[in-house]
């Protein structure tokens, strides 16, 4: 048997049926994650007794006749913002190594230890989620796994480093304004940021309260629906959490398109957007059975609303710390938090106002429409330390630029899923946003599935040069 | 802290003939605190030489006050100044060595003479002094009895300092000290002036055309052009982000340049001769004709020298914050952050982005905004 299925649902089925068992799988995979990791620098901590301990404690309960939980013997790893019991929680940043370690584990990390999970580590961010590139002065730079002299994205970039490598199937990140849909477009894999509220966010270090969200990336569709089912259930611990129980999405996923009126989302969403970005938006609409593009108002707008949010809740949090240990914050955010920390209350108060009228106005399209087509990504991975971008040839600086197309959506809580695409030239991936009406994760994950039964998601085998 | 010596509408003019007159320091405002080291820069015939020698009262002025200390000491006549008890609280050291030293003093005896004409030492404790002061500056014991002609550029300049030192001043101002010295020696006499001015807690003012010199050694920098002071403050931050066009042009013509390439066109002054300093338009920017950014109103409204943001002053225009920027200072004081000068360009820039952001959302309309809004009748 092969030690190193591609898959959580591969190695679950394989432990289940005891072809292998979870120390084999826990030890191949650290062996995998220590080889890999010196280049990549996904991994910030790697957790290698938790690991075997929760390894050991699987084939135990499968000696004695157990039933083993939904993603026994998967090795997983979260991005360093979630709480790990007995290591210190670092959400990138400097400024905050010297906390005492975490006492207990964040709900999610609890939920996928009890699904069977075997946490190999705690993965690298950009410094407190500030940024879309995984380039972090104090810890170093994640690179791109299919090109390492690029960026994982970020900020969620350990977690899109480590499933893309095949070294983990499933990760855990955080997107308050792309930050796993970014790194999931820039890596080639799959990523859910579920609907404002879905998920608890208790133990986890937050950045924009009123925007952050939690959610998997994953190798497969079907990893991406099994993590999320895993991960829902209410926590009292997140008072923006909206309790709901628990609502399955695997078991539905192959009833693939069936009835789903879908569109593309054009305008904004072209205009911000590269020639292959585009192409990979219309080849997914084009695959999914498109009835035609939409044009959703003042998305520009809105998506300035979010900057402005972010900034100046991201900069309050901080506030004490900017003025007391400035050298701490790392230096690629530090100005851009203190300048949000300055903003005045009514750019605030517009911007929420703007929230309101935006979600109303997306909320009447999705009366005709229920999934919503558009690139993850303006471009695909830029190189480590590349200042600026060119898209459609407006020269923009690369850092914020990369949540053009990210951020008017999580704006307004909307359920997004990202399906990587390969553009026919190049070697790099793109994915796209599928985008639901609140609470229905499970359309999202439905139109994964389908692009992934179509074909779309997989890397296209380079045909040989005919010798002649 | 407490104000040493003040400047307060400072001027010294020379009549030339014709009833004309050369307005060589042309209404100065300026201090020097107790302990502070302030650099005073600008290109020859600006009026700097003047100034110290109006400062060290070795040269009446025309109007307006020195006070130090509280006390008013312009009136003192130059003639006067050789015997008066203030001439030891200020001492100079001059630009050339060779030239300031008398060639019949062996080092010791023009130590010795300076403590004797300004204080009332005598005998072994005059002798003590001139050999701690020796050791002060690092000039050997075995070298103090050496002719000026027996001694190195280096070896001369040493007696100068201690020449001055030696009377305990509380103001050393010091003209170019480093000009006449090769380039190796000014490396080591500017480390012997740095330690001089952390251990001995006097005041300095350091008068020199080379900018790196002010900014190796100075808290706060005077940038002097045409008689007038055209930009002020903390030398940190003048040289990180210089505000008036002359500053400006002088700091990029320095190797490196600006700091975070602001440097533009606008930094370089155009080419021409600077306006006559005799009789010069009283209602005209000195600089006008050599500063790119001259309009109208430069040609009619002198700019006065007006505080830009705290402990920063400049004559132009152009310079002021921003509102933005204004708003910022306001902001980061309010809430007592500290910010790095060197990272405040960095800020605006950030800030300026959030605020092009926020301008995009007031501007945005969305139909069905039914949320109410005020109405105000006039």
């Amino acid at each position: 048997m092969n030690p190193n299925p591609e898959t959580a649902t591969g190695i679950a089925a394989a432990f289940d049926c005891g072809e292998v068992s979870a120390r084999e799988i826990a030890v191949a995979a650290l062996e995998r994650i220590a080889a890999r990791n010196p280049e990549l620098n996904a991994w910030t901590t790697i957790t290698t007794e938790r690991a075997l301990r929760e390894a050991e404690a699987l084939d135990a309960a499968r000696a004695r006749g157990e039933r083993s939980g939904r993603l026994a013997a998967v090795p997983y790893a979260a991005k360093n913002l979630f709480d790990i019991a007995g290591i210190t929680t670092l959400a990138g940043a400097r400024l905050l190594a010297r906390n005492a370690p975490a006492t207990a584990d964040a709900p999610l990390v609890q939920r996928m230890r009890n699904a069977g999970g075997l946490l190999t580590g705690a993965l690298n961010m950009d410094a407190l989620a500030y940024g879309f590139t995984t380039e972090n002065t104090h810890y170093g730079n994640t690179r791109n796994p299919h090109d390492s002299a690029r960026t994982a994205g970020g900020s969620s970039g350990g977690s899109s480093a480590a499933v893309a490598a095949g070294l983990v199937p499933i990760a855990l990140g955080s997107d308050t304004n792309g930050s796993i849909r970014v790194p999931a477009s820039l890596c080639g894999i799959f990523g859910l940021k579920p609907t404002y509220g879905r998920l608890p966010r208790t133990g986890s270090f937050p950045f924009v309260h009123s925007l952050d969200h939690l959610g998997p990336l994953a190798a497969s569709a079907d990893d991406l629906a099994l993590a999320y089912d895993v991960l829902q259930g209410p926590d009292r611990g997140d008072p923006a959490c909206a309790q709901r129980n628990i609502e399955p999405t695997s078991e539905s996923l192959a009833r693939g398109l069936d009835g789903l009126r879908i569109a593309r989302l054009a305008g904004y969403f072209d205009d911000q957007a590269s020639a292959v970005a585009r192409a990979a938006s219309e080849r997914a609409a084009r695959a999914l059975g498109s009835l035609g593009d939409v044009v959703l108002p003042e998305v520009a707008a809105a998506r300035a609303a979010a900057f402005v949010i972010t900034a100046s809740e991201g900069g309050a949090l901080h506030m004490a710390a900017l003025r007391e240990r400035p050298e701490d914050f790392e230096p690629l955010s530090r100005e851009r938090l203190l300048a949000g920390a300055l903003v005045p209350a009514q750019w605030v108060e517009q911007a929420q106002r703007m929230r309101s009228l935006f979600r109303r106005r997306v909320l009447e399209a999705f009366r005709e429409i229920d999934l919503l087509i558009a690139p993850a990504t303006p471009v695909t991975a830029t190189l480590l330390g590349q200042d600026l971008i060119v898209i459609n040839g407006r020269s923009l600086p690369t850092r914020p630029s990369m949540g053009l197309l990210t951020q008017p959506i999580s704006f307004i809580g909307l359920p997004v899923a990202v399906a990587p695409t390969w553009p026919t030239e190049g070697h790099l991936p793109i994915g796209v946003q599928l985008i639901a009406p609140p609470w229905r994760e499970d359309i999202c994950l439905r139109a994964v599935w389908a692009l992934q039964k179509a074909g779309i998601t997989v890397r296209p085998v380079v045909a040989p040069t005919p010798t002649t | 802290m407490k104000r040493l010596i003040e400047a307060i509408d400072l001027v010294k003019h020379f009549p030339v003939g014709d009833k004309k007159r050369l307005h060589a320091v042309d209404g100065l405002n300026f201090h020097i605190e107790a302990g502070e080291t302030v650099g005073l820069v600008g290109e020859s015939g600006c009026g700097k030489s003047t100034l110290v020698r109006l400062l060290t009262r070795t040269l009446d002025l025309t109007d307006g006050q020195v006070r130090f200390h509280g006390h008013g000491i312009g009136l003192i006549p130059a003639r006067a100044m050789a015997d008066h008890p203030m001439r030891r609280e200020i001492q100079m050291v001059f630009q050339d060595p060779t030239d300031s030293l008398d060639p019949r003093y062996t080092a010791r005896q023009t130590i010795a003479e300076s403590a004797r004409l300004l204080t009332d030492m005598s005998g072994s404790a005059l002798d003590r002094a001139v050999e701690e002061t020796a050791t002060h500056v690092g000039l050997p014991f075995e070298l103090l009895d050496r002719y000026p002609h027996q001694l190195s550029g280096g070896q001369k300049a040493r007696v100068g300092i201690a020449r001055a030192i030696v009377v305990k001043p509380r103001l050393l101002v010091l003209d170019e000290p480093t000009a006449a010295l090769d380039v190796s020696v000014q490396a080591v006499i500017l480390q012997l002036l740095d330690r001089l001015k952390r251990e001995m807690g006097m005041s300095f003012l350091f008068v020199s055309h080379d900018l790196n010199v002010v900014r190796l050694l100075c808290d706060r920098v005077l940038v002097m052009y045409l008689g007038q002071i055209v930009e002020s403050g903390p030398a940190r931050e003048v040289f990180a982000r210089p505000l008036h066009p002359y500053t400006r042009a002088l700091i990029a013509s320095l190797p490196g340049g600006l700091a975070g390439g602001q440097t533009t066109d606008a930094d370089l002054l155009i080419g021409g001769d600077p306006q006559s300093p005799i009789d010069p338009d009283a209602h005209r920017c000195r600089l006008f004709g050599r500063c790119p950014r001259g309009v109208e109103r430069c040609h009619t409204l002198a700019p006065p020298l007006r505080e830009i943001s705290r402990g920063r002053a400049a004559a132009c225009h152009f310079v002021g914050p921003t509102e933005r920027e204004a708003f910022v200072d306001a902001a980061l004081a309010m809430h007592n952050i500290h910010v790095d000068p060197a990272r405040r360009a960095a800020l605006t820039s950030e800030f300026n982005r959030v605020a092009e952001m926020a301008r995009l959302v007031q501007a945005a309309r969305l139909p069905g905004d039914t949320l109410p809004a005020p109405q105000y009748r006039p």
